[in-house]
């Protein structure tokens, strides 16, 4: 952004509304609009945000109209998604013959389609996917409109919570985008933003999410209402968390430990309420001796510190915190005050209904592989790849199964991860996560329909790498496609084409995934990193 | 989760049910006159068959099939059930004609390689886990390749640093044997400490002769040493893991047409 | 760090083991290349990177895993600036085992099919047919047909086989034996001959039993134990223990050919001290021939063991076989008789006087024997019924000699016995005889003789003189024996009588009954018993003494089994006590000496190989 566009944004009526005054003196707001902000234009029927998208971005209106696609939604062809196709029994068969010798063998006749549905954006690098038939869309959908002023993506951008509808240009629009850090900023500095933001938030997004909690579910809806007005909110980390990780861990500085993460709740003070978390992961440890111990920790819909201030609601003694919460990359928290719970919540609470904090029973000689489990961040995963290889012989039938259920290539390599005999390999672990979906210029990355599980549409992926380069465990690997003949498909600059390819836990295969069945001696195994520790069924013998 | 398998405990116990009634069977019949020759050697055959479908089931692990775990299981209970049947059903230890003698010995080869080869996947990843770091089979060559770059390397640098080609000379003189490829494969195999005992005598054989800045290059030459003695390690047992079907696979191949041609000459000759 | 790098999405290398190709490189050790064998083991190339053209420049797409871009670049016509030699791709382990497994399959159908060609097995030392060798008492029957001998399909090309194995168009295995082997009795019939009336039994098979091709050591005969017990469920796991007791008697019990009181003979006259040197010297062996001994120990025979004391007794006893019966009248004409026995006148006179009606008085006081009385059909005591036949015959022989009697034994015994019954019977005797009873005389012949046979004197036509094991005697006694019973009971009787006359032990002729014994045939008649050991007894036991006399010593080795019964009446009339299992079990137990079944037992029913077997050349 250049001065003058700075300039022009100052004189934008949302942000003249911003007291400068307010920002303290090494983060200006010029300076956040500067570094954290740009101003991107779309073509009529360009996409702006994608329904399930993950975004680390905010937008403000500044000229031009846009729609909000209303559920149900624009069709998955629109959005660069891809059909959630489960193979028959008799297709999965055939492909012992269609799978192809030659690797990465792509149609390049699909991608012709798909290409025509792109186009690179006159203001900026991106390319931007837009919708050829406006007006059929306008007609078949619901849709809200968004003039010069409006605000969105900020639920998503600072929450870590997929995008919700579909918003595209239904004329030629201006938009200042802002990044997670500079929204964070505003919000911190700026009450307007902070109440425009924190409303939006309770009016879309918190009843959902607190009504998910036992703690809450059986409430009332005025007591429940009464609640959510006196919710606070509390992000730490950075929302980046990967990228400042993976350079933490290129330089070396790997063993990050608990002392260093940002403190949410400290061992030994008292609780000032019950810390739920949204997004993100916190760490429960617990000093011992010279140095902290991991318990757990803690990913959405989990709470923190529920014992102790039920206890002291309870006995009417103040009870300090047993462990400490600490921010693991990322972590979005609403804390519910004492004073809310022993109001509302508490008194109509029979003790038994109260779930129980998580404690720690296990040997400190074990503690080990929960460490490394946290520290690796691997706790992300929902299906990480678990090889036991004092049981693995080494014989890459889990690879050769893959392969042959991905049209020849394997989707994920048999290294990775090694702890004590057992190695997280490097497949996707379908994350809870999914930093590999932020960003993602045409939507080709998302989360399957039904299954789930994090798949990347081949069709629609322009091989930019970025989630690549996102995913703090390299799970995910440009390859370079070729022709049925074993040519690579170049571009017109001769570059070969490439595509983000990973493990989609055979979402189109019927049976699951191949390569556990593939497994002669059960070593392999997909498994939830929470389920893992929960059930101790690694460290226990 | 490394315990034993309660599924596989099931089908064990009944596989051993299934054989033990067979030979009950087989018992009562015989001492009633019948002949028992056909009804085991059919079972005996279907049983090879299905034991030669795990490799089928291999080729097809995109269709559901099922775990090949439980394949697996199956396969090794087969292969015991099918020594005994075997035994039930030529009756004497050993049999006469030349023909069935091929077939006879084919069956215990290939019985005993998979047995060995069971043995062997149960003993050796362990060991394989223990001994690391891990690396995949296809990758050793490059690995190799890249240690004995940097050992050539760290021997050259040496030069720079004193003046004297000592550590390089020493280097091509002994080191480089040993960076040429995997060394001690059988020692490895075995669990002996030879490779280290051979890397730390030639080591301190040149380590008078150095300078300190020289010393610095020999310690990365020890280091490297070291990482190559374990990725050789990895490349012996890891061979043995993937040798010993060579011998299985081939050996059942043959052993199925042999049967085949059993059948058909029984059929034929002895009704 | 090292350890992240090599699992860096951008750093490491795609391991793709699907390919089954390893750069020729590794295999020797070396650096592999980035781009790597192609699928079909193509060498990736010499060029290190594909560059790219950005704008005018090429520039180098070395990957970063490679080390990135390299210093010299890509030249102007986009030709990366870093080429390396090519190599030659190996396939992977996995490639060769596939290899391997193609080719042991291979080596297996072309092993099967060229040793399978060969049609007669001696012609090849090796076959992919070879079972294994024959018994050797097969090996040496199945000559030039070879397998075909019992094999049908064999060498009979691809549509026999078929036909064979879908059990079509040929016999079974068990009908070849049959071929050579015969039985008493039905060849698929448990024990051919015992369970001839078990219609419900199932057949048999040779195979349920018999295994070839164990080897020339192993003939298809051996059985277990286990295979007896199959059918006879009584459990038999050791002889001495579980084997059910002998019969009452066992094995003295069987019938025998010729009585013979042991016990009186060793008893009394043995120890008599006046017969001492008629005896026949050694004790048992004395008698019992051991040089031949086999199931049974025959004695040597009536002229060595016997005759010492015995022989006379023979000899006195003729066979009268026609006795002139007395008469009422005469019943043929003085003149007829004189015509035909050409008296002379004076004896013409004489004869007239004699057979005058108011003067005759008949020469002969005696009825007809039993036997007569049978030939003639005629009550022996009656002389009103008996004399027209008697006399019928005399009218006819006067003249024609023997020829009426011949006719009459014929049409009373049948046509093929006479010759046999009448050997050395003299005509013209019996005219002569017949002219002097018809002349109401006693016939004296001309000179006496004292050599046994056929003689007319007196009143009798009889066989004088009879020796041990005489044909003419044994003649009549089979053929009386096996007359069949006449269907009116007069002639019934008068057969019956005939018989027991003639069988009869106190005085038969000869005295032949007296030892030899008679026993009932199923058609109701009798028979004789010449030999001294009737061979049907026990068909499916067998015993050899032999063994047992060369392991115990020929002296007094008999009485270790067969000890004479102390009190005379033992089962089954024998003079010995019976031998129990005990007996045999002392020696036939297990750890000691064999005592499986079929030691004793055999299963089949006079088994004997077929006499066209040898003369086929099988």
């Amino acid at each position: 952004m250049t001065d003058a566009d700075v300039d022009a944004l100052m004189a934008n009526p949302a942000i003249a509304a911003i007291k400068a005054d307010n920002f303290p003196a090494h983060i200006a707001l010029r300076a956040i609009l500067r570094n954290d902000g740009r101003i991107v234009s779309f073509e009529s029927g360009d996409i702006v945000v994608r329904e399930g998208d993950y975004g680390n971005s905010a937008f403000l209106v500044l000229s031009g109209t846009l729609r909000v696609v209303m559920p149900p939604g624009l069709s998955r062809d629109l959005l660069g998604r891809q059909a959630p196709h489960k193979k028959s029994l008799l297709q999965s068969f055939a492909q012992l013959w269609r799978n192809r010798r030659v690797p990465e063998v792509r149609d390049a006749a699909r991608y012709r389609d798909i290409a025509a549905h792109a186009r690179r954006s006159k203001s900026d690098v991106n390319t931007h996917v837009f919708i050829q038939d406006v007006p059929r869309v306008l007609d078949e959908n619901r849709t809200a409109t968004l003039v010069a002023g409006d605000i969105f993506g900020e639920l998503a951008a600072l929450g870590r919570v997929p995008r919700s509808a579909t918003i595209f240009a239904e004329a030629d629009a201006k938009l200042f985008e802002i990044r997670w850090q500079g929204l964070r900023e505003l919000r911190r500095y700026d009450p307007g933003w902070k109440r425009r933001i924190d409303e939006n938030y309770r009016r879309n997004a918190l009843k959902s999410h607190l009504g998910a909690h036992p703690l809450f579910k059986s409430m009332e809806a005025s007591a429940l209402e009464a609640v959510m007005d006196r919710v606070r909110f509390k992000t730490y980390g950075s929302f980046d968390w990967h990228v400042t990780y993976k350079q933490m861990r290129e330089s070396g500085t790997e063993g990050e430990n608990a002392q260093e993460e940002p403190i949410i709740a400290a061992e030994g003070t008292v609780p000032d309420g019950v810390y739920l978390v949204r997004a993100g992961f916190a760490r429960v440890s617990m000093r011992l001796g010279n140095g902290q111990r991991t318990v757990t920790y803690l990913g959405a819909g989990d709470h923190f510190g529920l014992n102790e201030t039920y206890g002291a609601w309870k006995s009417g003694e103040p009870i300090r915190l047993q462990h400490s919460l600490t921010a693991l990359g990322y972590v979005d928290v609403l804390r519910v005050p004492v004073s809310v719970l022993a109001k509302h919540v508490f008194p109509n609470l029979a003790e038994s209904q109260i779930p129980q904090d998580v404690r720690i029973d296990r040997a400190i000689k074990d503690d080990a592989f929960v460490e490394w489990m946290v520290d690796e961040r691997l706790i992300n995963g929902t299906q990480a790849m678990l090889i036991d290889l004092e049981r693995c012989v080494r014989c890459d039938d889990c690879v050769k199964a893959c392969g042959s259920t991905h049209g020849g290539n394997p989707r994920f390599i048999r290294h990775g991860f090694v702890f004590d005999g057992w190695m997280v390999a490097n497949a996707c672990m379908h994350c809870r996560d999914p930093v590999c979906m932020i960003g993602c210029p045409t939507g080709a990355i998302h989360r399957h329909e039904t299954a789930g599980v994090v798949v990347i549409n081949d069709d629609t992926c322009i091989g930019c790498g970025t989630c690549a380069r996102s995913c703090p465990y390299d799970n995910i690997r440009l390859v370079e496609v070729a022709s049925p003949s074993g040519d690579l498909m170049v571009d017109e600059q001769n570059r070969p084409i490439a595509k983000a390819t990973k493990c989609d836990l055979c979402v189109d295969q019927p049976g699951g995934p191949a390569c556990v069945r593939a497994c002669p001696h059960d070593a392999l195994r997909r498994v939830d990193a929470s389920a893992l520790l929960a059930h101790d069924i690694v460290t226990s013998g | 989760m490394r315990a034993v398998n309660r599924n596989s405990l099931l089908v064990w116990g009944l596989t051993a049910g299934a054989v033990g009634a067979l030979l009950f069977w087989r018992h009562s019949v015989i001492t009633k006159l019948g002949a028992t020759a056909f009804v085991t050697g059919y079972i005996l055959f279907g049983l090879m068959v299905f034991l030669a479908l795990y490799n089928t089931r291999k080729k097809l692990s995109m269709v559901p099939l099922g775990r090949a775990s439980s394949w697996l299981t199956l396969h090794v209970i087969g292969g015991l059930a099918a020594l005994f049947i075997f035994a039930a059903h030529i009756g004497t230890f050993w049999p006469l004609g030349l023909a069935e003698q091929v077939l006879a010995t084919l069956f215990l080869l290939v019985s005993a390689s998979g047995a060995l080869g069971y043995y062997l996947q149960l003993w050796l990843p362990g060991r394989l886990a223990r001994r690391g770091p891990e690396m995949i089979y296809d990758r050793i060559p490059a690995e190799l390749a890249r240690m004995r770059a940097e050992a050539e390397a760290a021997a050259m640098a040496a030069a720079d640093v004193s003046g004297y080609d000592t550590l390089g000379r020493y280097y091509v003189e002994s080191l480089a044997w040993y960076f040429a490829r995997p060394r001690f494969s059988l020692n490895h195999l075995l669990g002996g400490r030879r490779p280290e005992v051979w890397l730390r005598r030639r080591l301190q054989t040149i380590d008078r002769l150095l300078s300190d800045g020289e010393r610095v290059h020999l310690k990365r030459l020890e280091e490297l040493g070291a990482a190559k003695t374990a990725l050789d390690a990895q490349y012996s047992l890891q061979t043995l893991l993937k040798s010993w079907p060579m011998v299985h696979v081939p050996l059942a191949s043959a052993l199925l047409f042999f049967a085949v041609w059993h059948l058909i000459v029984v059929h034929v000759y002895a009704r | 760090m090292e350890n992240r790098d090599r699992i860096r999405h951008d750093r490491s290398r795609y391991e793709r083991p699907t390919l089954g190709w390893q750069c020729g490189r590794a295999a020797v050790w070396g650096k592999p290349c980035s781009r790597g064998p192609s699928a079909t083991g193509v060498c990736g190339g010499t060029a290190a990177c594909l560059p790219a053209k950005n704008g005018d420049v090429w520039q180098c797409r070395r990957p970063p895993a490679e080390g990135g871009p390299c210093a010299s670049g890509p030249d102007a016509e986009g030709h990366c600036g870093l080429q390396q030699l090519p190599c030659s791709p190996r396939p992977s382990l996995r490639v060769w085992r596939g290899r391997l497994a193609f080719l042991a399959a291979g080596l297996a159908i072309a092993l099967i099919a060229l040793f399978a060609s060969t049609r007669s097995m001696p012609s090849l030392p090796v076959s992919s047919l070879d079972p294994g060798d024959l018994s050797a008492a097969h090996a040496h029957f199945v000559g030039e047909a070879g397998c075909g001998a019992c094999h049908q399909a064999h060498g009979q090309g691809i549509s026999a086989w078929w036909q064979a194995a879908m059990g079509k168009g040929t016999r079974p295995l068990s009908t070849a034996c049959q071929d050579c082997h015969e039985f008493g009795g039905k060849g698929r019939l448990a024990h051919n001959r015992t369970f001839e009336a078990r219609a419900d039994l199932a057949a048999t098979d040779c195979l349920m039993c018999h295994t070839e091709h164990k080897g020339g050591n192993a003939p298809p005969s051996a059985l277990s134990d286990a295979q007896c017990q199959t059918c006879h469920t009584q459990r038999i796991d050791s002889f001495a223990l579980d084997h059910p007791p002998f019969p009452p008697g066992f094995p003295h019990d069987h019938p025998k050919g010729v009585r013979f009181d042991h016990a009186s003979h060793l008893g009394k006259h043995f120890a008599d001290p006046r017969l001492a040197d008629q005896l026949p010297p050694g004790g048992c062996t004395g008698c019992h021939q051991i040089a031949t001994a086999a199931r049974a120990i025959q004695p040597a025979g009536f002229d060595a063991t016997c005759a010492g004391c015995h022989a006379d007794s023979i000899t006195r006893r003729d066979f009268v076989l026609f006795r002139w019966p007395e008469l009422a009248s005469a019943g043929v004409s003085a003149a007829n008789i004189a015509k035909a026995c050409g008296f002379s006148k004076e004896k013409k006179d004489k004869t007239e006087a004699a057979l005058a009606k108011a003067s005759f008085s008949a020469i002969s006081l005696d009825t007809l024997t039993p036997l007569q009385a049978f030939l003639l059909n005629a009550l022996a005591d009656d002389p009103a019924e008996y004399g027209p036949a008697v006399q019928d015959l005399a009218k006819l022989a006067i003249s024609d000699g023997a020829d009426p009697l011949v006719e009459l034994i014929e049409d009373r015994m049948g046509k093929s016995a006479s010759s046999k019954l009448l050997a050395g019977l003299n005509s013209e005797q019996v005219r002569q005889a017949f002219c002097a009873w018809s002349a109401n005389e006693e016939y004296a012949p001309a000179g006496t003789s004292g050599l046994s046979g056929w003689k007319a004197d007196a009143l009798d036509l009889r066989y004088a003189r009879p020796s041990h094991a005489d044909p003419v005697l044994r003649a009549w006694f089979d053929a009386v024996a096996a007359l069949p019973m006449p269907a009116d009971p007069d002639e019934a009787d008068l057969l019956k009588e005939a018989r027991d006359d003639l069988l009869s032990p106190a005085n038969s002729p000869g005295l032949c009954t007296k030892c030899h014994t008679t026993t009932d045939t199923k058609e109701g008649t009798k028979q004789v018993s010449w030999s001294h050991t009737l061979g049907q007894a026990r068909a499916l036991t067998r015993f050899d003494h032999q063994p047992h006399i060369n392991l115990l010593g020929p002296d007094k080795s008999c009485t270790n089994c067969h000890k004479l019964a102390t009190t005379a009446a033992v089962a089954g009339g024998s003079s010995f006590t019976p031998v129990a299992v005990s007996g045999c079990a002392d020696c036939h137990a297990a750890g000691r000496l064999r005592d499986d079944c079929l030691l004793c037992h055999a299963y089949h029913q006079d088994h004997a190989l077929k006499k066209g077997m040898m003369a086929n050349g099988n």
